[in-house]
């Protein structure tokens, strides 16, 4: 027994001394710049142009994130060129964000998330966005906002306020990667802007399998979620009369309840959505009494048919740039399974017929009539 | 006159033996004006008065004759007399503190037992004190402290059974049990092994508990010590032994298991929902700060980056960019300089102490990271490891915590986290493995006793405990009036 | 019995159930997303019903030679000579498991944690807690297998935290791919239930024998249900073509989740994780040690332990690639299929044969 004792002990006592020969793995803590956003575009020779934003730590140094870009037509190339001049070992395990360009976008991103599945220490939470113009220009102008935090923890919270009232989508690589694999729903992503003063939110981007084809605005994203079957917490802008100073109706959509049917008989089939929401009454203006019951029975049916007349927009819309990304096909596959294996879905998906019908209830006015 | 009763006990071989030993002595005497014979006693251990009054002066108001005849000994009005058959017995009797009376024409020697030997006051152990139950502890005579037992438990069948260990000092050792609950395998296991023990003194405990110990290479503590009597009692009432020894105040209880060490009186002086979080808090808080926090602060510092929270990032980062060492040095040099500043803090005396510790503790905070030798981070972590190690009851567990916290970050600094997962792996076997006086000691959780978890993290109510931990082996399982 | 190999029914059950879902559950939804795609459950479904049945023929067998292992069993049926080879057999098949299961264990860790550190440095640090217990026995292996069941209910409660995340969808239609496809998963899944036989080796040192059968069938019962949980969990998370492609599903799985404060619990997981896959490398090692002193009659000796550890080691170190380590894990399965094979022959051949077999059968 001692002896069996003695040899734990002393294969510990070796384990510590491979200890003073070096640890191989070893990532020392301040050694490490991290990169918090990645920047993917591509330039005028169409080469892919890796951009990266580090924080600075040293409280001497007076800009306080680090901004290297480089480029490569690997990502792994790419961040080994930079390593070149960075003076700090770059790791990718804490990014925050990977920011593609629109153009980029345009042409495809799957392959390029392939380094994030594949190195487990790489995150796939990492969100995904795509940015109206240059990641790499929306870097460096961050650098003058004088009121701002940190630019990755400035896009952080927005992303995370923006998502929390449905304005944009939640995204992150292991949804892309998801998504892009199963081919029968289609990716979204964030949408955003960027000028002198401040990074906005847009809304969404609609991709077609791996590739970006259009945008919704805020609220169609919030319409786009209800559709989803997701949680909605989006405001809704009800106006009828443009010509005063403050016209029209905020409410808020809460909570919704969604009911589809497909109906495949015919040729193209048929799709009858149904959506019941729950919504409070935010900032109103003077025109409207909806104290009175026939009042706001009134405004609900108002509100349905406008709601109703958005839901078609979108849907045309969807169906005009091709992407699916409230999952029909998936459902029909599900559900209808040998139907789906005789038709094409990408073929027919523009001729599908969809019935929207939406159900109102204004649930609460707030605290005064 | 007469002859010299040739007997067994020699007067001549007695004083004899007892030469250079100023502080024994002898009275001599002559029974009925004629025959020598002696009191002999040692002078700082007797009640001079009592002696004079009840021994002396009625033996010597006795003849030959009536010294003669056992009855009339037994007819002194004093307790405890006894008659002595032997030499060896005599110089026992002398030096624990009895009066002889020997005499060559009587065959035998009488021995009158009035110890009034210098003993403390009964009060609260310092290491053990508490807020809610009595204010008593052990102290170093042992019949005190059978006496304090005795008190508590007012039942026949509280017995003790003596051993008396030592070649030199000739200590008496005391194993109390109660008959009808304890395992009698056990404490006759118990007896035999300390009956066995071979050494010439044991000034403390730690001597007995060392060689009556089934592991004595582990760093986990196998029986639990204490100076409390409430403490002791409740062990007994459970089934568990006790083992007091003469000249120390602390006492042993046997079997045990690893919860016992986390077991305070307070969890039970209190309601069941203040002392489950009490023990809770003890538990979680210190067993795993005490141990995990700075293994922890090491891999995740040293091997995986992305575990940190991302507002901690930076902040992070900027204190550990102005620090020259990594980590590991960092901790090292901490516990080292904490573990110094406990050491020292014992030997100070009272009132230096306070101000060195404060001083120390300045020192070590604030100039250290003023200095850019560490960073705040570990600052913050040494000193909760050092208070989480504190909040452990028993100093022995506390050390063997100690310890193995260095394990684990000398495991963690040479391979982050599976070199934790490998050394608590280690840990738990260890802890499986081992057995207090043959019975499991990571019992209740393996082998899993599912009544005994009442009491291990929470502490529940009383009337959920009706039956007696399994670890005791007790006979009797139920407490209560079911026998 | 006593002694430092005495287990109760309670704890073979546990042991069973740790051995046969501590390295199989890890890879096993990826495997069955290629051969089945989104109806792996129903594989793992149709196994494990076969596999309770089969674990229920091995406790008949055993109580009909009541109170001796396998090794005495093929003795008494086979004639001693064949009966020595079947027991060397069984012996290295035992080795090899355990090499493989370190094998699988030190190429996960390199992709998951440690890409650089060398394999031989890590083999000895993983099987250090291995080495303590197996030299106590089987009594403290078993008690292990207690604080193990923590990292099981670890993966229970992230995989409900996931639910939200999960798109059922993905499962229907089910019974897609058709019954031939699925018969022929069955191999596949079997393989998750490789363990099943460690019963007949230990069977002598099980306290309360009458329980046995309950606690063998409910350890197989366990494991299909668990088995099913995690394939089901992956399936819905990550559809059927993404999870064909992942090499590492259950830990692909760990990195979803993005917790509120820290972020990323995938290390957390993982390393709950290794706690089981260790366990699982030490029922075998456990097995192959215990069967070393029964088949070759030998005593307990510190040099034969060495030597015993080192061989374990070295032959762990000789496959490092990842493909070729699931093949070598895939001929040792065969090789489990075998034993299973083996222990049902011994039941139909003591049908006919009766030295040996006692009343209680």
């Amino acid at each position: 027994m001692d002896k069996i004792k003695k040899a734990v002990l002393v294969l510990t006592v070796a384990q510590c001394i491979f200890l003073l020969s070096g640890c191989w793995d070893q990532k020392i803590f301040e050694e490490i710049g991290f990169i918090l956003q990645l920047g993917l575009e591509l330039n005028e020779n169409d080469e892919l142009v890796y951009s990266l934003t580090m924080p600075v730590v040293n409280k001497e140094i007076e800009q306080d994130i680090e901004i290297l870009s480089t480029t490569a037509p690997l990502l792994r190339e790419a961040r080994d060129k930079i390593r070149n001049f960075s003076g700090k070992r770059i790791e990718g395990g804490k990014t925050q964000q990977i920011h593609f360009s629109r153009e980029l976008a345009e042409k495809g991103v799957g392959d390029i998330l392939d380094v994030f599945l594949r190195s487990p220490e790489n995150p796939i939470l990492a969100n995904i966005t795509v940015v109206d113009g240059s990641p790499l220009e929306m870097f460096e102008m961050s650098l003058e906002y004088k009121d701002k935090t940190r630019v990755a923890f400035y896009v952080s919270n927005l992303i995370d306020e923006t998502r929390k009232r449905t304005a944009t989508p939640e995204t992150r690589i292991y949804d892309l990667a998801i998504l892009q694999h199963c081919k029968t729903i289609d990716p979204t992503a964030i949408y955003m802007r960027y000028d002198e003063k401040k990074i906005e939110v847009l809304g969404t981007a609609l991709f077609k399998e791996d590739k970006m084809v259009g945008n919704l605005n805020i609220v169609d994203t919030g319409i786009l979620h209800a559709l989803m079957g997701k949680k909605i917490n989006f405001s809704y802008y009800y106006r009828e009369n443009d010509k005063d100073i403050k016209s029209g109706i905020a409410f808020s959509f809460k909570l919704v309840r969604r009911k589809i049917e497909i109906d495949t008989s015919d040729s193209a089939p048929k799709i009858n959505i149904s959506l019941n929401y729950i919504t409070s009454l935010d900032e109103y203006d003077s025109h409207h009494r909806l104290d009175v019951a026939e009042n706001k029975e009134e405004m609900e049916m108002k509100l349905s048919d406008v709601m109703k007349s958005d839901c078609e927009r979108i849907l045309a819309y969807l169906q005009e740039v091709g992407s699916d990304p409230i999952g029909f096909a998936e459902m029909v596959r599900s559900k209808h399974n040998a139907y789906y294996k005789t038709i094409d879905w990408r073929r027919i998906y523009p001729e599908i017929e969809f019935n929207v019908e939406i159900k109102t209830t204004i649930e609460s006015q707030g605290a005064v009539n | 006159m007469f002859a010299k009763a040739k007997g067994p006990i020699d007067t001549q071989e007695i004083i004899d033996r007892l030469t250079d030993c100023p502080d024994i002595d002898k009275k001599k005497v002559f029974i009925g004006g004629k025959y020598e014979a002696y009191f002999i006693y040692i002078t700082g251990q007797i009640d001079k008065d009592i002696i004079q009054r009840d021994f002396i002066s009625n033996i010597m108001g006795m003849e030959l004759e009536q010294l003669s005849n056992t009855i009339n000994i037994h007819n002194i009005p004093c307790c405890e007399i006894k008659i002595i058959n032997s030499a060896d017995d005599a110089i026992k009797d002398i030096l624990s503190g009895h009066t002889l009376f020997v005499a060559d024409v009587l065959p035998y020697g009488i021995s009158y037992k009035n110890v009034k030997a210098d003993k403390r006051n009964v009060e609260e152990p310092i290491s053990e004190k508490n807020l809610r139950g009595p204010h008593e502890g052990f102290i170093e005579t042992i019949d005190t402290n059978l006496s304090m037992l005795r008190r508590r438990i007012h039942s026949e069948k509280l017995k003790y059974k003596t051993i008396t260990i030592g070649t030199t000092t000739r200590q008496t050792v005391i194993i109390a049990y109660i008959e009808g609950i304890a395992n009698e395998a056990l404490v006759n296991a118990l007896y035999d092994k300390i009956s066995s023990i071979e050494i010439d003194g044991s000034p403390t405990i730690g001597f007995i508990e060392e060689n009556i110990v089934s592991h004595p290479n582990s760093i986990f503590p196998q029986f639990l010590t204490t100076e409390r009597p409430d403490k002791a009692t409740s062990a007994l009432l459970e089934g568990k032994i006790i083992v007091l020894q003469e000249g120390t105040p602390v006492v042993l209880i046997a079997p045990v298991t690893f919860i016992s060490f986390f077991q305070t009186v307070d969890d039970y002086s209190k309601m069941w929902i203040h002392g489950s979080f009490l023990r809770f808090i003890r538990l979680t808080g210190a067993l795993f700060i005490a141990i995990f926090l700075p293994a922890f602060y090491i891999a995740i510092t040293s091997f995986h980056y992305y575990a940190v929270p991302l507002t901690l990032l930076i902040t992070l980062a900027e204190s550990r960019s102005k620090v020259p060492f990594p980590p590991i040095i960092e901790i090292f040099i901490l516990e080292f300089t904490v573990e110094l500043i406990r050491e020292a803090a014992i030997r100070l005396p009272t009132y230096v102490g306070t101000a060195i510790t404060l001083f120390a503790g300045l020192i070590v905070g604030q100039a250290a990271v003023e200095a850019g030798i560490v960073s705040n981070l570990v600052i913050v972590i040494v000193g909760a490891t050092a208070i989480a190690s504190y909040v452990i009851p028993s100093h022995d567990m506390s050390l063997a915590i100690r310890i193995l916290r260095f394990f684990f970050i000398v495991a963690s600094a040479a391979f982050g986290m599976i070199g934790i997962v490998a050394c608590s792996g280690l840990t738990i076997a260890h802890l499986i493995r081992l057995d207090s006086l043959g019975q499991p000691y990571f019992s209740p959780f393996s082998p899993l006793a599912k009544d005994d978890l009442k009491d291990t993290i929470f502490r529940l109510p009383l009337k959920l405990m009706k039956q007696r931990p399994k670890t005791s082996r007790p006979k009797d399982d139920f407490r209560g009036e079911n026998n | 019995m006593t002694g430092n190999n005495a287990i109760t029914s309670k704890q073979m059950m546990r042991f069973t159930f740790v051995c046969q879902t501590g390295i199989g559950v890890i890879n096993l939804p990826a495997l069955l997303a290629k051969e089945v795609g989104h109806d792996g459950w129903i594989s793992v479904l149709a196994t494990g019903i076969i596999a309770i049945f089969l674990s229920s023929l091995i406790v008949v067998l055993l109580r009909r030679f009541s109170d001796k292992c396998i090794y005495d069993i093929t003795k008494l049926l086979f004639g001693r000579v064949a009966g020595f080879i079947i027991n060397t057999l069984f012996f290295i098949y035992l080795i090899f498991t355990t090499s493989g299961g370190l094998m699988v264990f030190l190429v996960y860790l390199k992709i998951t944690l440690f890409p650089l550190t060398p394999s031989i440095v890590m083999a000895p640090l993983i099987i250090l807690p291995s080495i303590y217990m197996v030299w106590q026995g089987m009594k403290t292996v078993a008690r292990f297998k207690m604080v193990t069941i923590f990292a099981y209910v670890i993966v229970i409660i992230y995989i409900i935290l996931l639910v939200k995340k999960m798109r059922f969808s993905f499962l229907l239609p089910i019974g897609e791919t058709g019954f031939a496809t699925l018969l022929s998963s069955i191999r596949t899944s079997f393989f998750a239930f490789i363990g099943l036989e460690l019963i007949a080796i230990f069977y002598p040192e099980i306290s309360d024998k009458e329980n046995a059968l309950k606690s063998h069938v409910c350890a197989n019962l366990f494991t299909m249900l668990f088995i099913i949980v995690v394939v089901l969990a992956c399936t819905a998370l990550f559809g059927e073509n993404l999870l064909a492609v992942i090499n590492i599903p259950l830990f692909n799985l760990s990195r979803v989740y993005h917790a509120p404060i820290i972020e990323r619990v995938d290390l957390y997981l993982i390393s709950a994780w290794f706690i089981a896959m260790g366990c699982s490398i030490r029922a075998y090692m456990m097995a192959a040690y215990y069967s070393m002193g029964k088949i070759f009659r030998m005593k307990k000796s510190f040099l034969i332990y060495v030597l015993f550890i080192s061989v374990i080691i070295g032959l762990s170190l000789l496959i490092i690639d990842i493909n070729k380590a699931f093949m070598f894990l895939d001929a040792i399965n065969y090789g489990g299929i075998g034993a299973v094979i083996l222990l049902m022959l011994c039941l139909i051949l003591s049908m006919f044969r009766n030295n040996g077999v006692s009343d209680n059968g």
